[in-house]
């Protein structure tokens, strides 16, 4: 069983033990239950909020059903919440072909981020995943849901916990390998590498640019050795211009040299008027490669994962290599 | 006999309180699938509101709630389709409640009982209204990410988005009571007469996958509520805006016989003149 507790430094939801030794149900500081609403003290119910998602409420989530898990990497400004709030945006107003909306139990996380209302502190960014459900105004390192369907053939509804990091992680990962808060990438089923589009393109930063990613590439091949989902590079800012062939055959092989079979989408989350693409350009191409499924080959999920980065249960799937065409 | 208690949910200014009003008279007088047995003990709220409607304006619920203490309609009827008398219980609500529901997450304890002993629900939208919020672009999106200044207006929920959070409240709570029967939700589109012909002919659920894109999909694939969508109106005209038709009303039609329901099955669309199709749904097992 899960709960939502008011105290940040309660840590039921791992020990099974309830800071102040209330039975589950008689805790006054617990707000909701199992996702389900529940009574405090004061006469008030009090209904899940739809926020974004903390470890623990994915945790819970995916004890109840299986999820996608999209892990979300790139430097600060690289364009990571961009390409978020864009897909937001996208479905908000229907324009968002071949996928409909359905769900999300982070409604109000989108919400939130495409008004810019929780933004990173950039002097003190967060310093792990969120545990605990009362999250602050500041922004908190947590995952954003949706389900879609599929409105353009009969495929299986796309169910997706996106992880919102600040860019300060993917930093510290290349800097000093610091991996520990990025244990649930064992779990990712995709990874998107967001890439600043611009910098690739500028002559100036070009250079820099790619040995970043070179670096960052190398980490996560070395983080995720024991498998490798699949990676997609999200070049952004295609609104002020598109990569040659020339980069691109480059990220092919950045990706491939750690062992990544990497696809490469360029993205406008936003663009001015006079481009020549619209806001949301390249969104709808990156969730057909994040939401395609994997040919079946036969072969059974590892027995050696590491399930408990997340700690969560096995689950029986069948799961073949991506090499479906670029 | 059974008591079925039903709930209207919807912000402010979304049409509950003219729909109860037309739907007291369509029962008292017979008018549809849902008729009363017997007139109720206290009907002082609801006719006070129906009141506003027989002399040709909308009740606006501030000045129909402040004088009575029992906001509540209480009937037993009959369906047509049953002989069975039922015992029909629709509180009315304040949309305040629901629209501080949705930004707080909290309900005052009275009501979440009541969704949980309701069979069904009532959801309301209202063309035109002007207190709908319409989602970001992406212009003021950008803005916004990128600008350090605070701004209140942040906060606004989109109407879209606060449909989305009062159906999952539905989800959540709605006939728990009631064990797993999978209750039933109508959502009523008020004020159909102020769509133009091109809109009002492609039928409320393209209504809603136009304006609210977000909870058309939630409702549409809800594994915990049945939802069907109505669009209604009360007296088949604009009493505040349309003063010809109002003329026609309080001279010639009058209310009896007003307004009118599009139902949409099968993807068909058909109008009826039955007010309580809506009501008659949540109740029934069958089909519309």
């Amino acid at each position: 069983m899960t709960a939502d507790c008011r105290r940040e430094d309660c840590t039921f939801a791992e020990t099974g033990e309830c800071l102040l030794s209330y039975e589950p149900s008689s805790c006054p500081e617990r707000t909701t239950v199992d996702g389900e609403p529940r009574v405090d003290g004061q006469d008030r119910a009090h209904f899940p909020p739809s926020r974004a998602c903390t470890l623990r409420d994915a945790r819970s989530l995916m004890a109840r059903r299986y999820l996608q898990i999209v892990g979300v990497l790139g430097e600060p400004n690289a364009g990571k919440t961009a390409c978020l709030v864009s897909l937001y945006l996208l479905l908000a107003r229907n324009r968002l072909r071949g996928f409909g909306f359905a769900d999300s139990t982070t409604l109000r996380g989108f919400e939130e981020i495409s008004r810019g209302a929780r933004r990173w502190d950039r002097t003190h960014p967060p310093e792990e995943l969120t545990h605990h459900t009362e999250l602050t105004d500041d922004r908190s390192a947590s995952f954003l849901h949706l389900r879609l369907v599929r409105t353009s053939d009969a495929g299986p509804a796309a169910d997706l916990l996106m992880s919102d990091l600040p860019g300060e992680w993917t930093t510290e990962l290349v800097a000093k390998e610091r991996v520990d808060r990025l244990a649930f990438l064992k779990r990712a089923d995709v990874v998107w590498i967001v890439i600043d589009g611009s910098k690739l393109r500028t002559a100036a930063t070009r250079q820099l640019s790619r040995h970043r990613l070179d670096l960052l590439v190398g980490r996560l091949g070395k983080l995720l050795s024991d498998r490798k989902p699949p990676l997609i590079f999200v070049v952004t800012r295609r609104d002020q211009g598109a990569l040659d062939d020339g980069s691109l055959t480059e990220l092919h092989t950045v990706g491939s040299r750690s062992g990544f079979d990497a696809e490469v989408v360029e993205v406008a989350s936003f663009a001015e008027p006079s481009a020549d693409v619209v806001p949301g350009h390249g969104i709808e191409e990156l969730l057909r490669k994040t939401t395609r499924s994997p040919e079946h080959k036969g072969l059974l999920w590892p027995d050696d994962i590491v399930e408990d980065a997340l700690e969560l249960p096995r689950i029986g799937l069948t799961r073949g290599a991506h090499t479906d065409g670029k | 006999m059974v008591s079925k208690s039903l709930v209207l949910v919807g912000a402010p200014d979304s049409g509950k309180t003219n729909y109860l009003a037309r739907l007291w008279a369509a029962v008292k007088e017979s008018e549809g699938m849902i008729q009363a047995k017997d007139l109720p003990q206290d009907i002082s709220y609801v006719d006070h509101a129906l009141e506003y409607l027989l002399q040709g304006e909308f009740a606006r619920r501030t000045e129909v709630g402040d004088e009575h203490s029992n906001r509540s309609f209480s009937v037993i009827a009959e369906r047509k389709d049953s002989s069975e008398p039922v015992e029909v219980v629709v509180p009315d609500v304040s949309g305040e409640l629901w629209r501080e529901a949705v930004e707080s997450y909290e309900l005052p304890v009275e009501w979440m009982v009541r969704l949980e002993n309701s069979v069904g629900a009532l959801l309301f939208v209202r063309v035109d209204s002007d207190q709908i919020v319409v989602p970001l672009d992406w212009v003021t999106s950008r803005d916004l990410l990128i600008s350090d200044v605070p701004n209140d207006e942040r906060n606004a929920i989109p109407t879209d988005v606060q449909l989305c959070e009062l159906a999952r409240f539905l989800e959540l709570a709605l006939g728990k009571a009631h064990g797993n029967r999978r209750a039933r939700v109508a959502v009523l589109v008020t004020a159909w007469d102020r769509l133009n012909g091109v809109d009002a002919e492609s039928g409320p659920q393209a209504f809603l996958r136009k304006e609210f894109p977000l909870f058309s999909g939630r409702i549409a694939h809800s594994q915990r509520v049945q939802a069907n969508v109505f669009g209604v109106s009360v007296v088949g005209g604009d009493l505040d805006d349309d003063p010809d038709f109002k003329q026609e009303f309080l001279t010639e039609g009058g209310i009896a016989g007003s307004g009118f329901v599009v139902i949409e099955r099968d993807g068909e669309i058909t109008q009826s003149k039955d007010l309580t199709t809506p009501v008659h749904w949540v109740l029934s097992t069958e089909g519309c």
